[in-house]
């Protein structure tokens, strides 16, 4: 008899909602995040990040659904799932005339399974004196304890809300570091952000949420894939914007003179034949960045597929 | 003048509370007097006699008292008088957020950027409060003035207006000090703590006043100062020196602290010390207290529970240094004589039990409070959310913190105990150290009441909560004291939670009732077990 091996997801919810009125929270949330990848999850502020987030961690209790991570409810199993879970809270918190060194030995007693050597490491990596007063760090140094704190149990799934906010540009490299250590260890990776660069850097799949709805998720290849473009065509003469506007696909025409610019998504047949005759002098198509598709998914006309 | 309409802004809770309680005590005491001081010349001797009795004990809280059988004495002693610790406490407050608060959110900030200059900030809330005290002041005495008419023995506008310029000298005063001792810190926790202490230590020194004492140095104490003003007995005069001193004091502060803001970098103290030639460090802390359950907290808690045994202590001292010559005074006074032993108070015991016994759990109930206060501010500060992320239950949360309010309070109760019995051996007043550990040990029901309800509630009102328990406080405190002087009815002192506390120091130990308030505790307790599972975390 065969033996089957059945992975739970590291995490995975099922119609997740919270309703706080006024069509604000998160509705019918649906995700599948394996474990070992690291996913972006992206949105405008306000569009439910966060409220997502604390639901995983069990901070505020869902409207209606449920949240499981590696198999465990975060609502009845909240203690099992928090000893599995590096988190870092999308608000910084306030810890007054705490030493660094003190909060971390705190939160530390609290876990029970930290090695200070572990600590160190961090704190040298990251470059933050833990000697001094907490009000005392900047809004960058805060972020970096509430990092140290995040990482410092080596947890297999870190859930951290815009983590590199206040970060230099160098100690985001040392993050993203992180990140790539982590998953090469088969840690799990829940990051939200606004910050497209930072999801193109080190997330595997992206999910875009929107007012509250998850709109699509898929790998970064599958969002940028081919079938969508940006097409950049100059004339020789006038643009035939009769023909060019009835090639299925082809939106967000912009006629500047003889240069005519838009997106394509679909095949390219059509559009070749639509200037066929006409004299085209330079012709781009390249696909679109990130950032594109995520503000396409937020002008209100979000494409399908 | 946008900046002085939102100084005034700013300051609008204060000063509505400050106004409320202001107007509530001057208009309900001279009532209260028209009621319960009698008609005739005989009752009205009577009735001085027992308030001048009251009075000696009271020396801590309220000024010495002049002319109580008539309605100018009363108004100036009970209801004006006892204004003085409120509106200071008030003055602390506003000052210190002036002075930090606003500057720790980041509004000052906001404003300087706008190009607001540093000297029009400060001076704009200045400006601001003392408009709203001249407003809070006026509106107090308009009020002594209306109940003192409805009492038919109406007092003179002119001498309320008289001790109005002096309450608003004093009150001036404690927030231009407040105000500078904000400039020497760097939060307004620190700010409440320098400029309150300061102003405390000034307050003790006219206590110590009040009872012939500090003949060199009370002339340094504002409160000393204010004190010596009688416009309401004394012909309608005020010492002209003493009140244009606390103007000149208020205004000299107030100076130092436009100043000081002024030179110093935001964010920073005025005066800096030089940084430490500390090695960085990337290691945790090696305190091992940090680590485990309730020490944790209580580690944290250090230098508060320091501070609050420390001042117990001393407070518990102070009040033995004058029990003996108190208590012997009375004694000796056949009038006094009768009413002290009537009243249970006849022998040193009973009236460190009575006396003392009835402000220490008013001060427990105070720390409790404060414990809770600090539970609402984990939660907005989003400390909790950060704790409550670690793999420990919502239920462990909640009773390491009462466990660690318990065991605070047990240190406070101990430091106090003993600086009470070593204060009772120094003074020669023979007390039962077994009845006094016991009444400590109890006096934490009180401790546990106020701290299982604050958790009870901090979860769903945090602000309301705290605000309720201070009334439940208040007005247990006032109950438990008033209704024997006024011979109100038994079961309205039965309403008051330290009616549960008893005297068990001096008096019966009332075991059930003791068990009922560590069983408030206990229920107050499991519904926060059961409300903390229910509620959300988070900002």
């Amino acid at each position: 008899m065969r033996q089957v091996s059945e992975t739970p997801p590291a995490i995975a919810t099922l119609a997740l909602s919270k309703d706080y009125g006024a069509h604000r929270g998160i509705f019918d949330l649906d995700l599948d995040i394996r474990q070992g990848e690291v996913f972006g999850f992206l949105g405008p502020n306000g569009a439910g990040k966060t409220t997502t987030i604390k639901l995983l961690m069990g901070m505020i209790h869902p409207t209606r659904g449920t949240a499981t991570i590696f198999g465990l409810d975060c609502e009845r199993e909240a203690v099992a799932v928090k000893r599995r879970v590096g988190y870092v809270p999308g608000e910084t918190p306030n810890f007054g005339g705490w030493r660094g060194t003190e909060i971390v030995a705190y939160v530390a007693g609290l876990r029970g399974d930290v090695s200070d050597a572990v600590i160190s490491s961090l704190a040298k990596r990251l470059d933050l004196d833990l000697g001094r007063r907490y009000r005392e760090y900047s809004h960058g140094n805060k972020q970096k304890l509430l990092l140290v704190l995040a990482f410092m149990h080596r947890p297999p799934l870190l859930i951290l809300d815009e983590p590199t906010g206040g970060l230099d540009p160098l100690h985001q490299q040392v993050f993203y570091e992180l990140v790539r250590e982590a998953r090469n260890e088969g840690t799990t990776v829940f990051l939200s952000s606004h910050v497209l660069s930072e999801v193109e850097h080190v997330c595997d799949r992206v999910g875009i949420v929107r007012e509250g709805g998850l709109v699509i998720v898929g790998t970064l290849a599958e969002l940028i894939g081919v079938r969508v473009r940006r097409i950049e065509i100059v004339f020789a003469g006038e643009p035939p914007l009769a023909r060019l506007g009835s090639v299925p696909g082809l939106e967000k025409l912009d006629v500047s003179d003889h240069r005519v610019t838009g997106i394509l998504r679909g095949e390219v047949e059509p559009l070749l034949e639509a200037i066929t005759g006409q004299h085209v002098v330079d012709l781009h198509s390249r696909e679109p960045s990130l950032e594109e598709i995520f503000l396409s998914y937020y002008s209100g006309s979000a494409p399908t597929g | 003048m946008t900046l002085f309409r939102l100084a005034l802004r700013l300051g609008r809770v204060g000063a509505i509370a400050a106004g409320l309680i202001g107007v509530a005590a001057a208009l309900a005491q001279p009532l209260a007097f028209a009621q319960l001081a009698g008609g005739t010349a005989a009752e009205r001797e009577v009735f001085a006699q027992q308030m001048e009795i009251l009075a000696r004990q009271l020396t801590y809280l309220l000024p010495l008292p002049h002319g109580l059988g008539t309605m100018a004495g009363w108004i100036e002693w009970r209801a004006i008088g006892a204004l003085e610790v409120i509106f200071a406490f008030w003055a602390v407050m506003a000052g210190s957020g002036a002075g930090r608060g606003d500057e720790e959110q980041g509004l000052v900030e906001h404003w300087l950027a706008q190009g607001v200059s540093r000297g029009r900030y400060i001076a704009s809330r200045i400006a601001a409060f003392a408009l709203i005290t001249t407003i809070v002041v006026t509106l107090t005495l308009a009020a002594a003035r209306v109940g003192s008419a409805l009492g038919k023995e109406p007092v003179p506008a002119s001498a309320l207006a008289l001790q109005g310029i002096a309450l608003l000298g004093l009150v001036l005063c404690c927030y231009a000090i407040a105000l500078f001792a904000a400039q020497l810190v760097t939060t307004r926790r620190s700010a409440v703590a320098l400029g309150g202490g300061a102003l405390l230590v000034l307050y003790l020194v006219d206590v110590v006043a009040r009872t012939d004492g500090a003949e060199s140095i009370r002339w340094i104490s504002p409160f000393w100062l204010y004190d010596q003003n009688h416009p309401l007995t004394n012909g309608g005069t005020v010492d002209v020196l003493k009140t244009v001193a606390l103007y000149v004091t208020a205004a000299t502060f107030a100076a130092a602290a436009s100043a000081a803001f002024v030179r110093r970098d935001l964010g920073a103290p005025l005066l800096r010390r030089p940084p430490l030639d500390s090695e960085p460090t990337t290691l945790p802390a090696s305190d091992p207290f940090l680590r485990l359950p309730v020490l944790a907290i209580l580690d944290q808690q250090r230098t508060s529970i320091l501070v609050w045994a420390v001042a117990l202590a001393a407070l518990g001292v102070f009040f033995l240094s004058f029990t003996r010559t108190l208590v012997d005074a009375m004694l000796a006074t056949p009038s006094f004589r009768v009413y002290m032993e009537r009243a249970g108070l006849g022998t040193y015991t009973s009236f460190i039990g009575l006396v003392w016994f009835s402000s220490l759990v008013l001060l427990l109930s105070i720390y409790a409070i404060v414990q809770t206060n600090g539970w609402a501010a984990d939660d907005q500060e989003g400390r909790l959310e950060v704790v409550a992320a670690q793999p420990v239950s919502r239920m462990r949360i909640v009773v390491e913190r009462l466990a660690a309010l318990l065991a605070g309070g047990a240190l406070i109760v101990t430091a106090a105990g003993a600086a009470l019995a070593i204060g009772a051996s120094a003074a020669q007043v023979a007390i039962d150290n077994g009845r006094l550990a016991l009444g400590s040990v109890l006096s934490l029901g009180v401790v546990f009441a106020f701290g299982g309800l604050g958790a009870a509630g901090v979860g769903w009102r945090p602000r309301a909560t705290v605000i309720a328990l201070g009334a439940v406080a208040i007005a247990s405190y006032f109950l438990q004291e008033f209704t024997p002087l006024f011979g109100w009815p038994t079961p309205l002192a039965d309403l008051s939670i330290y009616a549960l506390y008893g005297n068990p120091v001096s008096g019966t130990v009332d075991w059930a009732r003791s068990t009922a308030l560590f069983g408030i505790g206990l229920i107050g307790t499991l519904i926060a077990l059961v409300a903390v599972g229910r509620r959300d975390i988070g900002r």
